[in-house]
């Protein structure tokens, strides 16, 4: 008994930690831009795709098509910033209606150019981790370990680097941030930028374990609203604890009550926390 | 003839118009777009409404969703007659309304907005899960059309036909139009229009305004409700999938495309986003992309939706 | 208030623009052409099987126009299918039929694999006359009062006999089974029909398990199940990649039940996705064989991959709607007639069809109490060291 409880607190976890990785890259732009960017689901779709595609036809290793798959869709990223969400900024619902349009077209695009079909990333590390009884894939290891990396290296920008604090600064205040001189358009294609590269790697990380479909993005970013919805908009903190509560409950759920409960556990949770602290465990009211 | 009666001229063309549609135009299936539009209208200009006073509801969907399965239900379990369905179902979906509305609606923005889509996925997945009630995945079929309306000695209307349907959406659509109309121009929609502006002055002049938020939740939800029941009482089918988070959105849509703030929009918008589709069938693969794209293009060229480009045409020209 | 004046002048204007327009856009029919229908999931997570259809479909039809038409009762006609995006829903269904039977005037839709979506237009077809050849699975498609209304693939409730006998033949120690199926009408229909076969085979089924189509994640559910440790996990029709996921995480998590596919597959891809050695064992039943060297199919695999591509993928909706549409088109020169009650009676008269899926026939009357459900052989198929191995035909 106490067997299954261990693996769901690790299922959970592991889950939990792709969950963190999408939301950080949402919340991070909600916090510097304003936007929820309802496409945030097919840019972590483009990043699986881009890792499949750089890995099949170049031979490159999976964790070096990851990196190489972030850098792209970035880059993709901030060429959407600058030509589709800068003109519209201070309209969150016209915003809401852009990315939606951008959603709807590149989900289908990959469908019309790439087939309906799934497509598996294959890794040189594959196999099964036994410890105490309890069994993790490598592969699910391996998205956990790259997004402990990223959230670490996310959290390390933030607080020490110049830019990171600069980032800071825009989403306390940036009118005041202006004022100091900090040029808000290349922070806006910053925070895009990285928010994109994170949603591209939790992409690449999920296509081994999960398979890589122009679909796969339309549930996780689902999760992910959930994730920052819990932890607090525009709190990182709060994303990695909101995303492992999800995780857990989410394993807990379909474990103890049933394979429909998985969802449900989700929309239960936000729907209490959205009535009790509007805010969201982490969230500041600005 | 001053401009007043103007205006009241132009209003019984546009009535008596819509009245004679079904006359000249035989087509099933434009009448079909017809009675699509319509119940689209009535859904938009409810969520227009709630949407003046600075909140965004994602559950349109779920309240069309729950005025369906209701007046289904009153109809097949209960016996009912759908003209006693059809109200109940509006105010069944109202008082779920402010169910809904009054712990919601203390949040704000976006923070109301997912509470909603919470809310939402949460009825969805309750018409799925509760299949004793609901049919589960599978939805109901069969369902029954209205009974038909005898006046003894004059007429009998029979709903097999297209043609009983329109009219019927089309009164409900008048009705939706009064009432939001005069509600704008009333003290009320004033009421409603300064909470949007700025809440806390509006609580300064004395506005009790979650009294007004509710109302027009409450009242979005009765509309919603009632094009449920319509909906699936045309259709004879009901099922889960169709009254989804993404069903919710594209309302939004509707709204957003057509003019926020104006009264109009909503009609403009779903006029020309449910037209839109029927205009994209060159290429079946690609029509859902044009879509998006078509979203797209129109946010950046007209930020203030198709009502604001046309205001900004219309002042251009009466002032040179 | 001249603005206001000229706003509802615009408004007006704009509507009757629109509808205008509209009816300006219908294209004469042509005399010899006959308009057919596809309805079916061009968007959205149901594409990877819709295309199929619409796809199966076109090949044929070109194949037909290619060689001069068909003859219908002395008069040449060529055929123009017309596609429609049904989204997997019942109301893109109903609002696609609407536009077919309507606008584009069509009598014979073929489609769709959504059973929301037929259940959804059912009603309209029926009273309208219009043949509806579809593949969804939901068991009330078809029905007696249902007349125009054909299952042109075998669903669950034909495979779910031969594959339980099979696994009862070759696993005699099996006693227990968990079905896995998508939560919605189709996975619902086909967790009965295996309750059912199973039941018969003298296995039974401990647990049916529903988690939302589209769930790659069945960690928690077999972390669950592995406690009561069945003998096999049956899946059904989850498609091939959620299928394949499925098995490797069983593999993974150690448990020690048999995977059984519900559906055919395609091996080449499904050993990929799943990963060769996590793939050893897997049965499933199968209409459809690619690697097969019978002319008609591969003919078929040539003109297909010609059309749409080398890297096209097929999966079993394809051919079943190639041969569909071939089937559609005898009856057609049979009844001599483009009317549909008449194409109807010759269609359920068609005896021993030869098409890239083998003999088709139709039967049903049991199940369904009507002759609309076409039949044909399977075969039962396990994975063995990377490929496929045919155990055993059925029928």
């Amino acid at each position: 008994m106490e067997l299954i409880f261990l693996q769901t607190c690790i299922n959970g976890l592991m889950l939990g930690s792709i969950y963190v990785l999408i939301a950080l890259g949402l919340t991070l732009i909600f916090s510097i831009m304003g936007i929820i960017n309802f496409a945030h689901g097919e840019i972590f779709m483009l990043g699986g795709f881009a890792t499949y595609f750089i890995g099949e036809y170049y031979g490159v290793n999976f964790f070096l098509s990851l990196i190489i798959s972030m850098m792209i869709v970035a880059t993709f990223g901030v060429l959407i910033e600058r030509i589709i969400f800068r003109p519209l900024r201070e309209d969150p619902l016209n915003l809401l209606v852009i990315s939606l349009g951008l959603a709807i077209v590149l989900q289908n695009l990959a469908l019309i150019f790439w087939g309906p079909e799934d497509r598996s990333i294959p890794v040189d590390f594959q196999g099964v981790i036994k410890i105490f009884g309890m069994m993790f894939s490598n592969e699910r290891l391996a998205a956990f370990i790259i997004s402990v990396t990223l959230v670490i290296g996310l959290y390390l920008f933030i607080g020490r680097t110049k830019a990171g604090k600069a980032l800071q600064a825009v989403a306390q205040d940036y009118e005041a941030a202006a004022l100091q001189g900090i040029n808000i358009n290349q922070m806006n294609a910053l925070a895009f930028g990285i928010g994109c590269a994170l949603a591209s790697a939790a992409g690449s990380a999920m296509g081994p374990v999960f398979l890589v479909s122009p679909f796969m993005g339309i549930m996780p970013v689902m999760k992910a609203f959930i994730v920052i919805m819990l932890g607090g908009l525009g709190s990182v903190i709060g994303s990695v604890v909101g995303g492992l509560i999800l995780g857990i409950a989410e394993s807990f759920g379909a474990t103890y009550l049933g394979s429909e409960f998985q969802n449900m556990v989700g929309f239960i949770i936000l729907m209490v926390i959205l009535i009790v602290k509007p805010l969201g465990l982490f969230g500041y009211r600005e | 003839m001053d401009t007043v009666s103007k205006k009241s001229f132009y209003l019984f063309c546009l009535i008596i118009f819509s009245l004679c549609i079904p006359l000249f135009m035989k087509d099933p299936y434009r009448i079909h777009i017809a009675i699509v539009t319509m119940l689209h209208i009535i859904l938009a200009l409810g969520l227009s409404f709630v949407m003046n006073t600075a909140q965004v509801p994602l559950c349109q969907a779920a309240f069309v969703g729950f005025g369906a399965y209701t007046s289904t239900l009153l109809v097949m379990r209960l016996n009912f007659s759908f003209w006693l369905s059809l109200p109940s179902a509006g105010v069944l979906t109202a008082i779920l309304g402010i169910l809904v509305g009054l712990p919601t609606l203390r949040i704000k923005g976006i923070y109301f907005a997912m509470a909603t889509f919470a809310f939402g996925e949460i009825i969805r997945l309750l018409f799925i899960g509760w299949v004793g009630l609901f049919g589960g995945a599978n939805g109901i079929s069969s369902i029954p059309s209205p009974n038909p309306i005898e006046i003894p000695g004059l007429l009998t209307l029979e709903f097999q036909s297209k043609i009983p349907y329109y009219y019927l959406t089309l009164m409900a659509m008048f009705l939706c139009l009064m009432v939001f109309y005069r509600l704008n121009h009333s003290r009320i929609g004033r009421a409603c229009t300064a909470v949007r502006e700025s809440d806390l002055l509006a609580q300064c002049t004395g506005i009790d305004i979650m009294r007004y938020k509710v109302f027009a939740f409450a009242l979005n939800s009765f509309f919603a409700g009632i094009v449920g029941s319509i909906y699936a009482h045309y259709f004879h089918f009901i099922g889960p999938q169709d009254f989804t988070f993404w069903q919710s959105v594209e309302y939004i849509v509707f709204v957003i495309v057509g003019g926020r703030g104006t009264f109009a929009g909503p009609i403009v918008g779903s006029i020309f986003l449910t037209f839109l589709p029927e205009f994209l069938r060159i290429a079946v693969e690609f029509q859902v992309v044009i879509y998006g794209l078509a979203l797209i293009l129109v946010i950046l060229f007209m930020p203030k939706g198709i009502m604001g480009l046309l205001f900004k045409i219309i002042s251009k020209s009466s002032n040179s | 208030m001249e603005s206001k004046k000229r706003l509802i002048l615009v408004i007006t204007f704009l509507f009757v623009l629109q509808f205008a327009l509209g009816l300006g856009l219908q294209p004469r029919a042509e005399a010899k052409e006959l308009k057919i229908a596809v309805i079916t999931a061009l968007s959205g997570a149901g594409a990877e099987w819709g295309r199929g259809v619409l796809h199966g479909a076109e090949l044929a039809a070109e194949e037909v126009n290619a060689k001069g038409g068909l003859n219908i009762g002395g008069e040449k006609y060529s055929f123009k299918i017309v596609a429609y995006d049904d989204k997997y829903t019942g109301a893109g269904g109903a609002a696609a039929a609407h536009k077919a039977i309507y606008e584009d005037k069509v009598n014979i839709i073929i489609g769709s694999i959504s059973s929301a979506s037929v259940l959804a237009f059912q009603d309209l077809t029926e009273k309208n006359k219009v043949l509806v050849l579809a593949n969804s699975w939901a068991r009330d498609v078809l029905k007696p009062e249902k007349p125009y209304s054909f299952r042109m693939f075998m669903s669950s409730t034909q495979l779910a006999p031969g594959i339980a006998q099979w696994v009862r033949k070759l696993y005699p120690d099996i006693k227990t089974a968990v079905t896995v199926a998508p939560n919605d009408a189709s996975g619902w229909s086909v967790a009965e029909d295996y309750v059912k076969s199973y039941e018969d085979a003298g296995i039974k089924v401990i647990s049916k398990e529903f988690p939302e189509r589209g769930t790659k994640d069945y960690y928690p559910m077999l972390n669950r199940i592995k406690a009561k440790n069945p003998g096999l996990i049956q899946d059904g029709a989850l498609g091939v990649g959620a299928v394949a996921i499925l098995t490797k995480q069983i593999r993974e998590l150690d448990l020690k039940a048999l995977p059984v596919g519900g559906a055919t597959i395609d091996p080449d891809l499904f050993v990929k996705l799943c990963g060769k050695k996590e793939a050893e064992g897997f049965i499933y039943p199968s209409i459809f064989d690619v690697n097969s060297k019978k002319p008609i199919v591969v003919n078929f695999l040539k003109s297909f991959k010609k059309k749409y591509g080398e890297k096209a993928t097929i999966t079993y909706v394809d051919p079943s709607f190639y041969d569909a549409t071939n089937l559609l088109f005898a009856a057609l020169e049979k009844a001599k007639s483009t009317d549909s009650t008449k194409v109807r009676d010759a269609l359920e008269t068609i005896r021993q069809f030869e098409g890239v899926n083998g003999k088709l026939e139709f039967g049903g009357k049991e199940t369904y109490g009507i002759d609309h459900q076409l039949y044909q052989s399977y075969y039962i198929a396990q994975i063995k060291d990377g490929r496929e191995t045919t155990l055993g035909w059925v029928r």
